[in-house]
Order: C-alpha cells, then structure tokens, then sequence
C-alpha cells in the first residue's frame, strides 16, 4: 500500500511554513497589499479636481468653502486579498519518481494552508482541458482538512489546454487575487497565451513549472518507441546522444525563455524539480519574497 | 581475379541476414514520456531532410552489405590477375649460368646474376601471402633451392645464398622439372628468370619470361682442342672464338705455355661471327697451354682457356717370338715408327728375354707369341698370341678348331679401326674366362677369342687362336690391332682424369686406383686450393678447384696428371638476351601496378572506413 499523500509529518511541515510565512512574508506583505485603486477606506491618500461623474459625497466641503474650488478627497482602497492555486492535473503530471502530481498536490496544499492561514481566502483550483471542480475561496483553518481531502481524491486525468483553462478562470473570477500556476508548462506558447490572459486581468501571477529530473536530461538510448503519457500519441525514434543533446539544449531554452517572459512582466517563477522536497522548495520562496510580486 | 580462399565467399550469405534485419520490423523499446512536445520540435527540424532522411535507411542497408562484401571480399583473399599471372603459386626458376656472370655496365656494374636476384625479391615482396614459391636454379644440372613454402624470409633467405656458378646452361632441364612441379599446383605458373643465353632456348608458351640483361659486350673462347702430331713432334690446338657483338671486333688472342707467352694472334671477328684457327705448337715435351683473348668485356670467365699439351713420346715394345713368327710383328711395328721407338725396341727369342733381367719392366709393351714367358712374368703390358697363361683364365676348355671371327668390343679403344669381316682362324681354343675380362671379339658361337685382362698391377690382350695359320696377319687389321695395342698399352695410355672438362662436369677417375691407395688430391695446378678426397667412396672430382677455370693437377699415390678446365661454351659467350617465352615482366609490372596494395588489406582498410561512416551515419541518423 503507497504511502498516504498527506500524513503528520506533512501537517507539522505544514505547521513550520505557517509560521514561516507569517514572519517572513505576509507581515509584511499586507501593508503592500493596499490597492492602488482609490476606495473607501478610511485611511485619506490625495485630493484632486473635481470631474463631472465623481461621487458628490467625496466632494471636500472645507476646501471648497476657502478656496471656491471643486475638489474631491480621495482615500486609499483596501482590498480582500485571495489566493488562487491553479494546479495541472493533466496525465503529464502523472510521472516521474516521486511522483510530479503527488510534489504538485503536496505544494498546493501548502500554499492553501498558508493562504487559509494569512489571507482572506485560499483556493485550489485543478485544471486539465478545462478548469475541474476544486474548493473555491476557502476562508479559515477549518477547512484544511477538507481540502487535504479534496487533493488527496484528485487524480491527473486528460489533456492540458492552459488557455481554455485561463480564460474560463477569469471569466468566473472577476476580482483579482494572487494566482499561483503549478504546472509543468509544456507548450510554452499556450501557456505564455494563458498567463497574458490571466495577467490582463490584473491578478498577480506566481508560475512554478515543476519537472522530473528524467524530463530535463532523459535517460534514453537506441531505437526508441515514445509514447506521450497524455495524448496517448507515439514517435519512434532512434536516440542518440547528438539527440539527446538537443533534446537537453531545446528544454533548457524554453526553461529560460519562460524565466524571461516572467522577469519582463515581473511574474513570480520558481522553476523546480521532483527530487527537491516542497518544504525546502517553499521555504526558499517564502525566504526570498518571491511568491507576492 | 582469383579467390586464394574462396571458402570464405560463403560468408557472403552474411549479407541475407543483414537485408533480412533491415526488411524485417525491429520491435522497438517502448517508453512513456510525459510530453512528446520537445521530441516534436526536433522532429520538426529533421523533416527539412525528409527526403534523405528516408534515403539515409536505404544507405544505411547499403553501407551495411558494403562493409559485409569487402569483408567477405578480403577473407576471401582476392588477387588481381593481369594477364596469364596467376601469382598463387609460382614456380622461379633462376638462370644460373655462366653467362649471368656478364657484368652490366649500365645497371652499376652488377651482373646479371644480382639483377635477377633483385628482380626475384621483388617479385616475391608484392605476392600475397598465402601464395606459395618455389625456387629452381638452372645450372649445368637443375637443383631445387626452394621447395613449395609461402615463408617468404625463408625463401628469400634461400635465394641470398645462392651462389654464381661458371656453368653451361640447363634451362631446358630445369623447366622440365620446374613443369613436373607445377602440375601439382593447377594454378601455378612457371617464370624463368634468365637472359636467355642457352642452347636449349626453350620456346614453351606455358613460360613467362623475365629478361635480365641487355649487354652484347663479349668475345669467348667457344672451344678448344690439341691433338699430337708424333711424326713431327707438334701439338696442334684448335681455338674457336666466337663474337657476340653486333659490329667487329678486333684485338688478339695470347697464346702461352707454362706461362710463358709463345704467340700472339690478330682477331679480327665479324659482328656475331667466330674465329678459328689451328694453332701448331712444337712443345714435344709437353706443358699447359693457356689461350687469352686480350679484351676487358662483360663475361671474363670465357676470355681464357686451358689445355694440357701431353709430352710426346714413343713407345718401347719387346717382341718374344720364336724366329719364325718374328716377322709378320716386325712389319706391323714398323708400319707404326711413329709410335714405336726403334732404338730401344727389341725382338728377343724365349731365352734371351728371360736373361734380359730387371729390364724387362722397362718396356711399354711385351708381345709373346708362341711362348709364354717362364716363372715371374714382369711385364707390365703384354699380348700373348696362340698361347694364353693360366693364370689369365680360369681353365682351358679345349680347341675350338677353324672358326670365324667378329668384334665383340666395339668402341673400345684397341678396336679402333679394326675389321675382322672375312677373317678366318685356324686351330683356335676355349677358355673359361675370369670375372672382369673384356672380350673384344668372339666366334659367331659366342666363344671369345680376343680378350682383356686387366687388373692395377698388370694387363694382357689374348689372342687365343693360332695367328700364324689364319688370315689375320695379312689383313690390315692386324697391325692396325697392334698399333693400338701399342698405343693404348704404351703412350697413349688413358690418364686418370679426362683431358679436358667443364666446371659442372661430373668427373671421376678413369681408371682403378692402384693397390694402397686410398687419397686423390687435386689442386690448382701452382699448388693451392687443393682438396684431398677419399676414393672411390665419392667418386665425382667435380668440385673444389675444378670449379674454376683452370688447369689442375691431380695426384694418384705417386703419379701426377694434369688436366684442364673450360667453360668453352658458345651459347653461354653468345650473352645477346634472347626471349624464352611470353615476356613476363610487363605483366607483372601491371599486376604490381593494379595491385599496389594488397586486395585483402584494401577490402579490409575499404571496410573499416564504412563502419567508421556507418558508425557516423547511425548518430546522424537518429529519425527514422
């Protein structure tokens, strides 16, 4: 029998990076999470002219009466601040040692935990061809039990289709939150498709393309049959080492242009691997302040 | 071209297996990938080159049978045949005769001898390996010097140690046996090695012929010859010089006896002409004449001669004859003055020749006729007639009466002209004869009736019938029969060696050795250079210093001989290269020149650089 997917050892990581986050991160982050959006808060930010369409109520009465003019007093909005974890449960994820899915599931989990723990609300969103059913906008740490359940009964089935997947998140989440990709990202150009779409409508993006070892520098020799573990499709091919060069070559440049794609728009990218364990990998994020851009 | 192992080419079927493989589906390893995005990409790039793409299996499969071929191809062994050489086996046969001694000018001053040499090592360098060789040296007599082998060091080992002879030719003899060699190898081919200067000149087709020599430069002594003149007391020698030259040549020919310079003949010799002249020399006493041609030219083995001029001298005979039979042998010897020395000759009756005492040894020749001489018979020689002593036969069979008579011996030198047609005998007799009597003539019944006894301490000619009655002394035969009796018993005695013979000759004593002795010693005639052999436990003298030209001295217990050694051959002075047969040279220069390296290591060279292009095709070829 496998080994259950969350144990204790899991809720007492889990425990670590909580505590983790709030000092290192979130404490202070929420300060920064004041919006630039002018709202009504109560805390004032400027003063400017009055427009025809501005709320008569912001309309400053003192002002106008010393100085005859029209000016409306602005304050600073606050918004709620939710966590989105978009995670790839197509076949692709289904591979490796240990298990993609499995280190997947593992740091949406604890990226839920933290955000039902920090933030106003978590969610953990699976995504295939289209966006699967998941735990939406979870508020308190009396739900993480559910959700570990939730992650637990989630299996990696279909294909991916990262835009679809992108354009129906946005159309059913209209306030932006901080979204966190956890996928693979083969394709690029359909994930760069996606994150545009989702970076359009302003949420914050934080991409972790996760991989296998044995998918950055296979371990392939001879005349080969390659079956893709999504599509089901197949290749014969005769590999050899001048191929596996390119091979190698050819990943570590869509690697790269990802991690330039992200620095140009100032998305968070903390590319990782199966072989390094999710509470280290977390803990360097949480410790570099890379998760909230 | 020839497979040297053609067993090999069934690993050509090797080249099924390989077409099988490639026709046949391999099933390939199975392995899952979580994307085959990136394989894609790749596969994308490759695509560009479908079309060699799809050609690069085929020339896979091709490189494959390729590389299998020259495999196949190199165990097999191939060798390129240019013409009718099929170098497999090969059969040499190398000249080794007086005329490849004929130094050549133009190739550095080596003869043709090193060239041919030289041209075999050559030869053999370029052979395949598994190809066998032999070695045959055509000499006065064939030696095989090299039996079938492909040690190649051995054979040129062997060849190395060949060493120049001063012989006649015997190339006819040698193809023969090189011919019997070569027809236990279906694919051998026979290749002579010779100028062609041979009195065979054998014009085989089944011969290749590698010509050594181009040089004409040669004047030789062909012959030479001396016979005596008694009456006048000459020596007249004859000397034939032939021209090989194709334009005259003059100069002279020195004419010397013991050393010393008697005459000096002009030569003026036509192109390829020959000169002969009759040399008359007044040396009764004897002495080694020696013939030079005055000339520095290619060959100088034949540029001299020898002979022995033998002392002249006359005959002592003592006739013992009752007065009555006296006169019929006072004719016939003095019909032969010239033979018989008529101061010291004698006719003695019966008595007086036994009072002649201790002088009887001092003559040459004893006839005894009707008498036979009393107690020790001291004579050397003798003849006896009507009477034959016991102790010459082993009994008396009894009178055979009136018979006729015919020769018995013929060829022999005391029959010499003799004719005994129409000759009757009266009163002749039987006798039971010894082991090792010469009969030289017999009645038509077979009973002999002249006969020769002879043994080291004394010899006898019997003539058993009574003379005096019969028609013999009225014929010619009969003193010409003393003549020779005299002759052959007295100064023409038969030397011990033959006068004259060549380098290679097989040469052996020509008559028994006396009683005691057991060595002969033959040396160079100054002394030198001598070997003493046991006798007769090897009976050829032909070796040693009667391997050179010269004249040599041969000792016999206490008797001397001289006797000369002559190439004296006109085909081996004539040294113009003549062909043999098919030249062979052009066509082993063209297989030397199609072959420059060996087909094998070239297959096998071939297929290494295929795999290495096969081994890059395979990394280059990584779609299908």
């Amino acid at each position: 029998m496998s080994e259950p997917l969350f144990d204790r050892e899991f809720l007492r990581k889990l425990e670590y990076l909580n505590l983790l986050s709030k000092r290192l991160v979130f404490g202070r982050q929420q300060a920064l999470r004041q919006s630039v959006k002018k709202g009504a808060s109560l805390e004032f930010r400027e003063f400017r002219e009055y427009v025809p369409g501005d709320d008569p109520r912001s309309i400053d009465w003192t002002v106008l009466a010393r100085l005859n003019e029209l000016v409306v007093k602005l304050f600073r909005h606050e918004e709620e601040l939710h966590l989105w974890v978009l995670l790839d449960a197509s076949r692709s994820m289904d591979f490796g040692e240990p298990n993609k899915f499995d280190v997947a599931r593992r740091i949406a989990a604890a990226l839920a935990y933290i955000g039902l723990c920090n933030m106003d609300s978590a969610s953990v969103v699976p995504f295939s061809r289209q966006l699967r059913p998941g735990l939406e906008r979870m508020r308190g740490r009396g739900r993480v039990f559910q959700m570990l359940e939730h992650l637990t009964d989630l299996r990696a089935d279909d294909e991916t289709d990262l835009p679809r997947c992108a354009q129906e998140f946005v159309s059913r989440v209209r306030r932006p939150g901080l979204v966190v990709v956890l996928s693979d990202l083969y394709g690029l150009a359909a994930g760069q498709a996606a994150l545009d779409r989702l970076r359009f409508f302003r949420h914050e993006l934080f991409v972790i393309p996760l991989a296998d070892r044995r998918e950055l520098s296979p371990e392939l020799r001879g005349e080969l049959r390659l079956f893709d573990c999504e599509t089901g499709g197949h290749r014969d091919l005769v590999v050899t080492e001048s191929l596996l060069k390119k091979y190698r070559r050819r990943v570590e440049e869509s690697r790269e242009e990802l991690r330039r794609y992200c620095m140009r728009y100032s998305i968070g990218h903390a590319p990782t691997t199966t072989d390094v364990p999710f509470d280290e990998f977390l803990r360097k994020v949480l410790e570099t302040g890379g998760l909230v851009a | 071209m020839t497979f040297l192992s053609p067993a090999a080419l069934w690993f050509a079927l090797v080249g099924a297996g390989i077409v099988a493989l490639y026709l046949l589906k391999v099933k390939r390893k199975r392995e899952t990938v979580p994307s085959l995005e990136f394989w894609r990409q790749l596969l994308l790039e490759s695509q560009v080159r479908s079309l060699f793409q799809r050609l690069k299996r085929w020339l896979s499969l091709l490189l494959w049978l390729a590389i299998a071929a020259c495999l196949v191809l190199a165990l097999g062994n191939p060798v390129v045949t240019a013409g009718s050489i099929k170098p497999e086996t090969l059969v040499i046969v190398l000249d080794n005769s007086a005329s490849m001694q004929a130094v050549e000018k133009d190739s550095g001053g080596r003869t043709r001898f090193e060239l041919a040499r030289e041209a075999i090592g050559r030869l053999v360098a370029g052979r395949p390996v598994q190809g066998k060789l032999m070695l045959i040296e055509a000499g006065a007599r064939p030696r095989v010097v090299s039996g079938f082998q492909n040690d190649r060091r051995q054979f040129l080992r062997e060849l190395r140690s060949l060493k120049p002879r001063i012989e006649p030719g015997g190339l006819g003899a040698a193809l023969a046996m090189g011919r019997r060699f070569a027809e236990l190898h279906p694919d051998a081919k026979l290749i002579v090695v010779s100028d062609g200067a041979d009195a065979a000149k054998p014009q085989a087709g089944d011969v290749l012929h590698w010509k050594v020599g181009q040089t004409r430069d040669n004047l030789g002594i062909a012959r030479i010859a001396v016979r005596v003149h008694r009456q006048r007391g000459e020596h007249h020698a004859f000397v034939r010089v032939v021209n090989a030259l194709a334009k005259p040549v003059s100069t002279q020919l020195n004419v010397e006896v013991d050393d010393v310079t008697v005459r000096v003949e002009p030569l003026e010799i036509a192109a390829n002409g020959a000169w002969e002249k009759t040399i008359v020399l007044q040396k009764p006493e004897g002495g080694v004449l020696r013939v030079a041609i005055d000339r520095d030219d290619a060959l100088g083995v034949d540029n001299e001669a020898f002979a022995i001029l033998q002392p002249i001298r006359q005959a002592t005979v003592l006739l013992v004859s009752p007065p009555d039979s006296a006169p019929y042998f006072r004719e016939a010897l003095l019909a032969m003055d010239a033979f018989v020395d008529r101061q010291s000759s004698r006719i003695l009756d019966p008595a007086d020749y036994e009072r002649l005492g201790p002088q009887r040894r001092t003559a040459d020749l004893t006839i005894f006729t009707d008498c036979l001489p009393k107690g020790r018979d001291d004579a050397r020689a003798a003849v006896f007639v009507n009477r034959v002593p016991e102790s010459l036969v082993l009994k008396s069979l009894g009178p055979l009466g009136a018979t006729r008579i015919t020769a018995a011996g013929d060829g022999h030198p005391l029959m010499r002209f003799v004719n005994f047609s129409g000759v009757g005998l009266a009163r002749a007799r039987q006798f039971d004869l010894q082991n090792g009597t010469t009969v030289l003539a017999k009645s038509p019944a077979g009973v002999p009736l002249i006969f020769l006894v002879e043994s080291p301490a004394r010899r006898a000619l019997c003539l058993a019938f009574d003379l005096l009655d019969s028609d013999l002394p009225v014929r010619n035969s009969f003193p010409i029969l003393m003549r020779n009796a005299v002759a052959y018993f007295g100064i023409e005695r038969q030397g011990w060696l033959p006068a004259q013979f060549r380098p290679a000759d097989f040469v052996e004593l020509q008559r028994p050795l006396p009683a005691g002795v057991k060595t002969v010693t033959v040396e160079t005639r100054h002394g030198g250079a001598g070997t003493s052999q046991g006798y007769p436990a090897r009976r050829n003298l032909g070796n040693g210093p009667t391997q050179s030209i010269g004249a040599v001295k041969v000792t016999i217990g206490d008797e001397t001989a001289y006797c000369a050694v002559n190439l004296a051959d006109e085909s081996e002075s004539r040294i113009a290269v003549a062909a043999l047969g098919d030249p062979a040279a052009p066509q082993i220069a063209q297989s030397r020149q199609l072959l420059g390296l060996l087909p094998w290591q070239a297959l096998a060279v071939l297929g290494c650089v295929m795999v290495c292009l096969e081994w890059g095709s395979y990394h280059a070829r990584w779609t299908e």
